[in-house]
């Protein structure tokens, strides 16, 4: 068991398939945090309090439809985000990310399984253009035997956007952004999307190509 | 009531007038006192987005030698003002930086 955690975990480092792509895990030091993800392939929120830039307590609850399970997954967990390695440039700035968490499920008859939530997030951006991938695994079926039909979670996510003009941060600022997004084997689903954010708020709302729905991100620093 | 007293012709002026006779510092004094903020700029690295703006403002704000911060996002570059006879050495405004993830960017001047 701890053998497939370990070598899965350095599989997700080595991979960089890297997400929440939003990737704001850490904040400024004493900020909380609101992070909402939300579309018709899952949602995941996070409340954050950040202890330094670069480390950060956080709560999540995650849902996600499991069409080949035949289920509703639903989690919550505890656990920290660390920024590893940020990369500070005159004009750009890059990070690395890496959250960790432990919780339990609420799926309908699998409640009270416990899970583990790893997390890695890499992301590049200047005041023009903004690039960022994540990677997030479930670990839903290491624990016990009894986990047969009972499969991780994984999400990929990729973001490109850019910015169509430069503003101060008391003006709204606003992005286009195109996603990227796969959780487990499912389509890769392509959904463009717009990034508002104001001051200590940012909120994005998109829709997916394929017609899937809708998406809406927000995140808070308070 | 207090709108309309306000509205009327001379009345604010006069106001001005006794607010200024009144004042411990005289006038001069006053003006030589703003004379007296002195101000720094200073070029952030990795400054670039509104969160970081923020961050900055809030590791900087119970400073107390800080009259105010001006965060200027477009060109990358924090102006510190510091009350009179108050300023702030180059290492403690590059360590504040650091705690708040970022850094001085020594290459560029104003």
């Amino acid at each position: 068991m701890h053998k497939t955690f370990t070598q899965s975990f350095f599989i997700l480092l080595l991979s960089m398939g890297l997400t929440r792509a939003q990737a704001h895990p850490t904040s400024f030091q004493g900020a909380w945090s609101l992070v909402n993800e939300s579309s018709h392939m899952g949602r995941h929120t996070m409340f954050t309090y950040s202890h330094r830039y670069w480390l950060a307590s956080a709560l999540h609850y995650a849902y996600f439809p499991l069409e080949e399970e035949g289920l509703e997954y639903e989690m919550a967990a505890v656990g920290v985000n660390t920024l590893l390695k940020r990369w500070n440039r005159p004009t750009s700035q890059g990070n690395f990310y890496l959250s960790l968490a432990q919780g339990r499920e609420f799926t309908q008859g699998l409640s009270g399984r416990p899970v583990s939530l790893v997390e890695v997030d890499l992301d590049w951006e200047d005041r023009r253009y903004y690039i960022a991938t994540g990677y997030t695994r479930h670990f839903r079926q290491s624990f016990d035997s009894d986990s047969v039909g009972i499969s991780d979670i994984e999400v990929k996510k990729l973001r490109m956007g850019f910015a169509p003009y430069l503003g101060e941060f008391t003006e709204l600022n606003t992005w286009f952004i195109m996603q990227a997004m796969q959780v487990n084997q499912g389509s890769v689903e392509l959904t463009p999307l717009l990034r508002f954010y104001y001051r200590n708020a940012l909120w994005e709302i998109g829709s997916s190509l394929k017609g899937g729905g809708f998406l809406f991100n927000f995140m808070l620093h308070m | 009531m207090k709108k309309n007293i306000l509205a009327l012709p001379g009345v604010l002026s006069l106001g001005l007038a006794v607010l200024i006779s009144f004042s411990p510092l005289g006038l001069g004094q006053v003006q030589a006192a703003e004379a007296e903020v002195t101000e720094k700029t200073v070029f952030v690295k990795g400054m670039v987005c509104a969160f970081c703006a923020q961050g900055i403002e809030r590791q900087f704000s119970d400073q107390p030698e800080l009259e105010g911060i001006n965060v200027d996002l477009p060109n990358h570059k924090v102006v510190l003002k510091f009350k009179p006879g108050q300023s702030m050495s180059d290492e403690t405004i590059a360590s504040l930086l650091e705690a708040a993830g970022y850094s001085v960017d020594a290459s560029r001047t104003n």
